[in-house]
């Protein structure tokens, strides 16, 4: 009986583990390399880097862009104007949304542009963002990963709309 | 030769007594029947009861009846086989037991090679200079406020249809 048990858990975290694969990272993965799209990546060691330049440190007083730039883990950009390779990068963002660990933000639609932002908090913190925008001509998605407070994304937003 | 009316009185001592007697020995036909009758009689015995698996039949074969390729020398070459076979051989709960530790083991090794085929691999970075890499940033941030800033003046216009639904019906209720 003993063993029976340790065979379920066992089978319910491999189950977990397949579930638990989708992610900003192997979305961006898996579209990179494709025809027909265009894609960003921004690694943790380069938003270091980026967090250290001195015109950043002396950008704004009122936002510390540098110790939020330095916060971010990874950044993943995908765009495309190919109809049927933005339809597969809808699906798999909603299959990404669907496991669960995302929220939505926002979602707005004007003049045949849907846009929508989903987030994960954990407590205080956003530890991953993603956006997908689909109008007639392109679809993007942008998603970012990292430890960034609920008011310093604010605060960041705020200040790029200046 | 006795008779057989006076082999049925014989005591048990007598019995022995013959038995141990070496100058006369047993025709080998009837020396291999009493050597099948004892082995025959010692594995009824000793073979456990499908209910009891407390008794391994293999712990208590006499020597004789074991197989010597169970033991060491040649048997290195079939020892999995030969364990497996023992295993399944022996009683059901024993041979649950088995079945369930394979699948257990199983189940740990997939889930291991899922894990190293599942796990994303680090894509490589797109832009050499940081500064390149602070600009990308940076649209992507005014990107994103653009379309809060959309969203929110949707949200506004639609705050201003509730506005006036709300006049309209502070008058109706006066």
């Amino acid at each position: 009986m003993n063993m029976k048990k340790i065979i379920a858990i066992a089978a319910a975290m491999l189950l977990a583990l397949c579930a638990s694969a989708q992610s900003s990272k192997s979305l961006y993965n898996k579209y990179s390399g494709e025809k027909g799209i265009s894609a960003v990546y921004i690694s943790p060691a380069m938003f270091r880097l980026i967090g250290k330049l001195p015109e950043l440190e002396l950008a704004d007083e009122d936002v510390d862009i540098s110790r939020i730039i330095k916060s971010l883990e990874g950044m993943y950009i995908l765009s495309t104007e190919n109809l049927a390779m933005g339809t597969r990068i809808c699906d798999d963002v909603d299959k990404l949304l669907r496991s669960g660990k995302y929220e939505l933000l926002m979602e707005a639609k004007d003049d045949g542009e849907v846009m929508k932002m989903y987030t994960v908090t954990k407590g205080e913190l956003i530890t991953s963002f993603v956006m997908l925008s689909v109008n007639d001509d392109e679809v993007d998605f942008i998603g970012f990963d990292g430890q960034i407070r609920n008011s310093d994304f604010e605060a960041l937003i705020a200040e790029s709309q200046k | 030769m006795k008779e057989l009316k006076e082999i049925e009185e014989m005591t048990l001592d007598d019995l022995l007594q013959v038995a141990d007697d070496e100058s006369v020995s047993a025709p080998d036909v009837l020396k291999k029947r009493l050597q099948n009758l004892i082995l025959a009689s010692t594995l009824s015995k000793q073979i456990p009861n499908p209910a009891d698996a407390s008794v391994s039949a293999s712990d208590t074969l006499p020597a004789a009846a074991s197989h010597p390729a169970s033991k060491h020398g040649p048997a290195s070459k079939h020892g999995l086989a030969s364990k497996i076979r023992s295993s399944l051989a022996q009683s059901p709960k024993s041979r649950m037991t088995f079945i369930f530790a394979a699948a257990a083991s199983l189940t740990l090794l997939l889930g291991i090679g899922l894990t190293r085929t599942l796990t994303p691999s680090d894509p490589v970075d797109t832009f050499d200079d940081p500064r390149v890499a602070y600009a990308a940033v940076e649209e992507v941030f005014s990107r994103l406020s653009g379309n809060v800033a959309k969203g929110m003046a949707i949200a506004g216009q639609a705050n201003q249809s509730i506005e006036k639904a709300d006049i309209l019906l502070n008058q109706f209720y006066r």
